[in-house]
């Protein structure tokens, strides 16, 4: 995969990556409960770990279908890949832009957006993330789910020629994921484990560019 | 002191650029999207200057040492520097007093993503009866036993139709990290007759509203506007709008800010419902 960052920023933005890493324990108040559940520090580290590796999969597999020198059939394979990737087939990518001063928003479903994505009209479509995913704070829902949003940085280059150098088409935008996870009991052998496996849900996408 | 404040912003713009030097292409829309306030939470990040805001990392990183008077400058770098540059003397001399209330030694002010009286005023077009309507969602975060927290709808409003709902139940529970994706689930939740709905359209200040859903009359569209207001600091009233823009000063900043007793705050709140 083709990740952007040959520049002299790096440094301070690998600060910026680590920095999420090191992750404060949830921040939440409580009105007098007595149910207080205190997520240790080691455990939201362990949901931010894996809410980023599940980010970086997204991005992965986003240029994979987008890529139409890579084999159709893993192209496919990727698409179904990706929405095993989310908590719900329901879930929506929401698609906005500023057009002389009018913000227009269109929503698709995530199977169609990809599917959108994958059949582009092109001879070169290139798709390349930049290194700086950043995440909010992980809090724990009603639901006894645990919600963050990851924002990544995406670079789109389209080109009618497969030869030519320079891209008919290109632009910057944002996405804001939802992330999502959900605890999950399991047995193993005599033992009742808690897993936390995190999901995708809502994409909301701006271009900035 | 009108002279103070613009030497802070232009040093301001200079910091926000320092990773620009370069004059790479890549480095400036790096440094852009690293700077910008894309949600909420990163908002209340620089207003507290905690230590995981981009700002400081970035800048304590490029330096080697703690930015001079940074939480100052981190302050000022939530607010419109675009339109702080073009102000008035009396805004000027409000965001100064403000920058420094809010940074004393003794009294320093934070904000905390679970404090009360902060909302998101959410503009939407609906449709009602077939006809296009423009309607207000009033939504709270609002913090629940075990450490839970979700948004919740405050108050619906719509003046054509002469609505006027306002609620202190929480009901309609959305997700509490729901205005990173500024809301999108709003629309998609309150769907007639989904399980979801049923189960938490809990309000009987609102039922004549979720009525109006259940039977398929209301539909509703995109989210049309979303603004913030924070009620919380002694003495002031902040609005946030979102700046779309390629600079570092973009995303989620402040568009106006209001000195107020809080005999006028406590009105402005109420004129919120």
């Amino acid at each position: 995969m083709n990740y952007k960052l040959n520049n002299p920023l790096p440094k301070a933005l690998l600060i910026v990556f680590l920095a999420f890493l090191s992750f404060n324990s949830v921040k939440a108040q409580e009105s007098g409960s007595t149910d207080e559940v205190v997520i240790s520090e080691d455990l939201m580290n362990y949901f931010k770990k894996s809410v980023l590796k599940r980010v970086k999969r997204l991005e992965h597999y986003i240029s994979m279908i987008a890529d139409k020198e890579i084999e159709d059939k893993l192209r496919r394979d990727a698409i179904d890949q990706t929405i095993e990737l989310f908590e719900s087939n329901n879930n929506v990518v929401q698609v906005s832009y500023i057009r002389n001063g009018e913000t227009q928003v269109k929503d698709y479903p995530v199977r169609t957006y990809f599917d959108r994505l994958y059949a582009i009209k092109a001879e070169k479509v290139d798709i390349t993330f930049y290194e700086v995913t950043q995440l909010t704070d992980i809090r724990r829902g009603m639901d006894d789910k645990f919600y963050a949003t990851a924002f990544i940085f995406q670079d789109t280059k389209i080109y009618y020629d497969s030869e030519s150098d320079v891209p008919d088409y290109q632009d910057k935008t944002t996405k804001a994921i939802d992330v999502i996870i959900k605890p999950d009991t399991v047995t193993m052998g005599d033992k009742a484990v808690v897993l936390y496996p995190a999901k995708l849900g809502n994409i909301n996408v701006k271009e900035t560019r | 002191m009108i002279v103070r404040i613009k030497q802070i912003v232009l040093s301001l713009l200079i910091l926000a650029s320092f990773s620009s030097v370069a004059q790479i292409d890549d480095v400036k829309t790096v440094s852009d999207f690293t700077f910008s306030i894309k949600s909420i939470d990163q908002f209340i990040d620089r207003f507290n200057y905690d230590e995981k805001d981009p700002f400081r990392i970035a800048y304590e990183k490029a330096m080697g040492a703690e930015m001079p008077d940074g939480r100052s400058k981190a302050l000022l770098s939530l607010f419109d520097l675009e339109m702080i540059e073009r102000a008035n003397e009396e805004y000027l001399t409000n965001v100064q007093s403000f920058i420094k209330e809010a940074n004393q030694e003794e009294q320093a002010v934070f904000l905390s993503f679970y404090d009360s009286h902060w909302y998101a005023s959410l503009e939407m077009d609906i449709s009602f009866d077939g006809k296009s309507y423009r309607m207000q969602a009033v939504m709270a975060n609002h913090s629940f036993k075990g450490n839970r927290s979700a948004w919740t709808i405050k108050a619906i409003k719509c003046e054509a139709l002469g609505w006027d709902y306002v609620t202190s139940k929480p009901n309609i529970l959305l997700p509490p990290n729901s205005e990173g994706t500024d809301f999108i689930n709003f629309r998609h939740l309150i769907k007639p007759n989904s399980a979801e709905f049923n189960n938490r359209r809990k309000s009987a200040e609102m039922e004549e509203f979720f009525e109006y859903v259940a039977k398929g009359r209301l539909s509703f569209s995109y989210i049309k506007d979303i603004k913030y207001y924070f009620f919380q600091i002694p003495g002031y009233v902040m609005v946030l709008d979102e700046f779309r823009r390629e600079r570092s000063n973009s995303g989620w900043l402040i568009s106006n800010l209001l000195a107020v007793t809080s005999e006028e705050k406590s009105k402005m709140e109420q004129r919120m419902f």
